[in-house]
């Protein structure tokens, strides 16, 4: 008797509602945690985001600005500590040289300098094991290299240096470097070395990097403004020094470079996130007009024998409620977990410390909102609805029903149906079904058609994505290029090349890096010269399929003609074709006259220039700087081999190699940063697919128990259990098909406008639009398989029941 | 604002029915509806007066008003025009959620096919008017709806649910839920419908009992014989009342 006293029967009724239909209660709790979760772990990535940035980054004290120079002596920087706004400066020096490890294959890295480790104010390398600092002939990896390079503690490295010379170094320890993109995203490879070091290497004791910050009460927030002027000012002080400035990076106060592609990557999955939301909202709304509708005859029991409506009001959206804090009690463990998991990949990806699991109470109180208020405010139509029957409409024993007429939709299924006579009898029962419930039919194809066209979207996304990088890459069609430390005779490298067997056809180019100036009186870096690459190929090129947007491509007449691509015009848009650009090169002014522009697509900002003409103007007649191959196989092992072999045999031929580039590598390190961003797209497009599955599980759910007594006539009649599954597996596939339909459409615009903002956000470029027909299939596949999936159970359930429990259903 | 809404949540304004001081009366009630095939009246100006303590049936053929005329005593459904008072209350007058809790504390309802909840337990069953109507202390429920159990017969069943007991199990806890709150009147539209005939009998018989502890009940039969065993045989026909007279009280 207790028990009674314990629990109120109304509540002993909403009890058996939720715990007696397990199956149900578990649909609807995971419509909803799946939109919690996924807000959930959005926002605490978010914030969990903002939070390991800020301590990770802060910690390393980043510089404001970086400017790049030739070397230069360290009493240099004195001049620009002395600069009214600079807070601290700090010098460094990068050299870029060959090293090979154990494998015998030889890769760039980037060997950073610095004079006093222990006295490091600005970008800050910290120490994570081994020596410290690091000693004479010693090199410490950052820790992103080490698994890159795949060495250890006590492997030497062997590092060819400026003169040519080979040099071993021993690996002594790791550190950690903020500032660095990770080697397995960026392709690099980073070693911190001694100054005493840097002199064994063949190099000088100078420095080649400024970092500098700016006093803190110069800054405006994270507007640069201020920090680019101080970093002019520190620009001047170094030439005035003679220490030439190629390069000025100015950085957001207080924001990760990576900052942009962060935010940009959260939000693609807030967006995805509160879809989601919405979605399992759409099935909650379902379910909870579905419970209402076979429990009409209860309310009207309840209200028979004394039931207000707000009574009955609040049994029904308590069950909502408690629907909201089961989601919720499921999303907020795994949404934790989630978070942690996303923004572990993506510190690990970006360079930075987890800081490890943290619950903040603004994410439990956004998720409780999202699991408990959502859910309620959106039941609230449907139990509204459903509580305001009346006893008699709700019992309808009364012996008058209302009359039911066909509506538009009904009499054209009717129609085209009616026309196949050839399908067997339960299909067109199957088919007709579909149709019989229009509101939650919607709402089942609305759910399941944007989770579809989200799906084909993403791939379609992804297919664009590839194809922007085909067509860039497809721009310049070598396999392998070599860069060296000087110029050489350009027949001199060709006879070289040629050489190595498997070389089908080659091209030296000269290449060279310059400031394009917007006013030929100032030489020093304004805002008005901008960097760009200068590439020299032969006028004739077979190595370059440019897209001309205007103007033309280089003739073998032409001298100081420039083509400039599309990238170049964003940042100096005063180029115009037929009229003249000067670009300073080293100490060089050249004027060149713009014939023509070609479209720029992840290549940067590039100048061409005819060669005949680039290297005699620059005092190089002859001599290149980089040699273009064709190799005479299409097998990329092949063509990886070739680059190494070409590595070995130039060196042999005392040429000096910078840098070997493999094209379908490069292709492959690019496609994985693609990856990123398309997998990020597709695990929530296969969350919003889950959505779709879960409620057209729950549909035909319903489906099955509105029908119990249809079904047992049908087995009274002599149904086969097959018979009666198909009935409702048909069905499924039916609404299956018709959103996968429905997608299909959608998903050709939506996919396009996601294409346009993942570029824009990620590449600041629109994609090259390429739509997916292979989502378009793969969706096909996994909606039939999603609604065959779904309607298992609910057909299974149908096959079971007999033609007396069906007499007994109530 | 809250004060407009408080009589709506709580209905508080509904007037507790004295003891033994029921009195039907219909005047001139009048119910139609329209259909696809244009208006149907279901009642053409019923005039009714029930006193208190009287077992009446009413009877007559199947569509002819019967069940009507007994929802509009419920206030199941509302009469066209004309009033329908039940025990001093204007039925016809009431709003559809003053109507549920003025019925839930008056009238005690029982129907053909039991209409219990399906998934609460048979004691929970009985329980649950007192529940939505906070008749009884919390703490006494439970007793009292044993009680009830107990003098219907089913008390040995109160933890089972309603598809593990027969029909005629059923309906003793429908008239068992029916007396939950001790309502004045008692209506039962054909509870003997989905019986076998001892059985039929055996809730007659508790029927009797019941008016003999002062309660009025109105019984909608088809079956002649049973409506014999009631006090007072009202006869519809056609949405008219054609006979009202004495019945032969066989179990009285």
């Amino acid at each position: 008797m207790n028990d009674y006293v314990f629990l109120a029967p109304r509540w002993c009724k909403v009890w058996s509602d939720l715990w007696g239909n397990k199956v149900r209660t578990l649909l609807v709790v995971l419509s909803i945690s799946v939109g919690v979760f996924a807000v959930g772990m959005v926002y605490s990535s978010y914030l969990m985001f903002q939070r390991d940035l800020a301590a990770s980054f802060g910690a390393a004290s980043p510089a404001n600005a970086s400017l790049l120079t030739d070397p230069f002596d360290e009493e240099l920087l004195e001049s620009v500590r002395s600069l009214k706004n600079v807070k601290e400066v700090e010098g460094r020096r990068n050299v870029n040289l060959r090293i090979s490890t154990g494998d015998g294959q030889w890769r760039q890295m980037v060997l950073v300098a610095i004079p006093d480790y222990n006295k490091q104010k600005v970008n800050v390398v910290r120490h994570l094991s081994g020596a410290w600092p690091p000693e004479e002939g010693d090199v410490l990896l950052e820790r992103s290299s080490v698994v890159a390079l795949g060495v250890k503690k006590g492997d030497r490295i062997i590092v060819e240096t400026s003169a040519g010379r080979k040099r071993s170094v021993k690996v002594t320890g790791v550190v950690y470097d903020s500032s660095q993109t990770p080697s397995s995203f960026s392709g690099n490879y980073y070693g911190y070395i001694s100054m005493n070091t840097l002199e064994k290497l063949d190099e000088s004791r100078q420095l080649n990097q400024v970092n500098l910050v700016v006093k803190p009460g110069v800054l405006q927030g994270n507007d640069t403004t201020a920090i680019k002027v101080v970093g002019r000012q520190a620009w001047r002080k170094l030439e005035q020094g003679d220490a030439k400035v190629s390069w000025m990076q100015v950085n957001k106060p207080g924001e990760h470079q990576m900052q942009g592609a962060i935010n940009a990557l959260l939000l693609l999955l807030a967006v995805l996130g509160v879809l989601a939301l919405f979605l399992g909202t759409f099935l909650l709304v379902n379910t909870v007009s579905a419970i209402l509708t076979q429990q009409v005859r209860q309310v009207g029991i309840m209200k028979s024998i004394g039931a207000s409506r707000a009574q009955i009001l609040r049994m029904y959206l308590s069950l909502v409620g408690a629907y909201g804090i089961l989601a919720l009690l499921v999303a907020v463990p795994l949404g934790a977990l989630a978070a942690k998991g996303v923004t572990g990949f993506i510190s690990g990806m970006f360079n930075f410390d987890s800081g490890g699991l943290e619950l903040p109470p603004s994410v439990i109180i956004l998720e409780t909102v999202v699991a408990v208020l959502v859910p309620l405010m959106a039941a609230l139509g449907p139990v509204w609805r459903g509580t305001g029957i009346t006893v008699r409409e709700a019992l309808n024993d009364y012996g008058i029903s209302s009359v039911q007429t066909k509506g538009r939709v009904d009499r054209l299924v009717d129609y085209y149906l009616g026309r196949m006579k050839r399908l067997p009898r339960p299909i067109l029962l199957s088919l007709r079904n579909t149709f019989r419930r229009k509101g939650r039919l919607v709402l089942t194809l609305l759910t399941l058609t944007v989770a579809g066209t989200v799906f084909m979207a993403v791939f379609s996304v992804r297919t664009s994505l590839y194809s922007t990088l085909d067509q860039a890459l497809d721009y310049f069609h070598y396999d392998v290029m070599v860069e060296f430390t000087d110029s050489y005779r350009a027949n001199r490298i060709e006879q070289a090349v040629l050489e190595v067997p498997g070389v089908k056809a080659v091209e030296c180019w000269d290449r060279m890096s310059g400031r394009v100036l917007r006013d030929e009186g100032k030489e020093s870096e304004t805002d008005d010269s901008k960097n760009v690459f200068i590439l020299a190929p032969p006028v004739k090129t077979q190595m370059i399929k440019p897209q001309i947007i205007e103007g033309r491509w280089l003739l073998p007449d032409d001298e100081n003609a420039a083509v400039v691509n599309t990238e170049v015009l964003k940042d100096s848009p005063q180029l115009k074709v037929g009229e003249s650009a000067v670009i300073m090169v080293g100490n060089r002014k050249l004027r060149l006259t713009v014939v023509g522009v070609v479209q720029g697509i992840l290549a940067g900002p590039i100048v061409y220039a005819p060669y005949d003409w680039l290297p005699g103007a620059v005092q190089e007649a002859g001599r290149a700087r980089s040699v273009q191959l064709v190799s005479d196989s299409a097998d990329t092992k092949e063509q990886s081999s070739l680059g190494r072999r070409l590595e070995e045999h130039l060196k042999k031929s005392s040429l000096r190699v910078k840098n070997v580039t493999i094209t379908w590598e490069q292709k492959k390190l690019i496609r994985s940063q693609f990856d990123i961003i398309t997998t990020f797209l597709l695990i929530m497009a296969v969350l919003l697919a889950g959505v779709g599955a879960l409620g057209l599980a729950g549909t035909m759910g319903i489906n099955v128990l509105e029908r119990t007594r249809e079904i047992g006539v049908m087995r009274a009649i002599g149904a086969s259990s097959l018979d009666i599954g198909k009935v409702f597996v048909v069905e499924a596939l039916w609404i299956g098909l018709l959103s996968w339909a429905a997608g299909m459409i959608l998903a050709v615009p939506v996919a396009a406008m996601l294409s346009y903002q993942v570029g824009m956000l990620f590449l600041k470029n629109p994609l090259t639009f390429s739509f997916s027909f292979m989502g378009v299939a793969i969706w096909l596949g996994l909606a039939t398989l999603l609604s065959v999936i779904a309607s298992l159970l609910p057909a299974w359930n149908a096959t079971r029941l007999s033609v007396r429990d069906v007499l007994s259903y109530e | 604002m809250i004060g407009k809404l408080l009589p709506w949540l709580t209905a508080t304004d509904i007037p507790r029915p004295k003891p033994n001081a029921v009195e039907v009366e219909l005047a001139n009630v009048r119910k139609s509806y329209l259909t696809g095939a244009g208006e149907f009246v279901a009642l053409k100006g019923i005039d009714l007066s029930v006193k208190n303590g009287e077992f009446v049936a009413v009877v007559g053929k199947s569509g002819n008003g019967k069940s009507t005329l007994i929802n509009m005593i419920t206030g199941i459904d509302r009469p066209t025009s004309g009033e329908v008072w039940v025990a001093g209350t204007a039925v016809h007058r009431l709003t559809e959620n003053q109507i549920a809790v003025w019925r839930g504390r008056t009238v005690g309802v029982v129907f053909q096919f039991f209409q219990l909840l399906p998934t609460l337990t048979v004691m929970e069953n009985v329980m649950l008017p007192m529940d939505f109507c906070n008749v009884y202390d919390r703490a006494e429920r439970p007793e009292r709806a044993m009680n009830l159990l107990n003098l219907v017969g089913v008390g040995d069943q109160a933890d089972k649910v309603p598809a593990n007991l027969s029909g005629g199990q059923q309906q003793r806890v429908a008239i068992a839920r029916s007396l939950a709150n001790d309502p004045p009147l008692l209506v039962a539209d054909e509870p003997t419908g989905n019986l076998d005939p001892r059985t039929a009998e055996a809730v007659i018989e508790l029927f009797r009992e019941l008016t003999q502890d002062g309660k009025t009940i109105l019984m909608v039969t088809h079956d002649e014989d049973l409506a014999h065993c009631a006090g007072r045989i009202v006869t519809v026909s056609e949405g008219r009342i054609v006979a009202d007279g004495r019945g032969e009280g066989r179990y009285e």
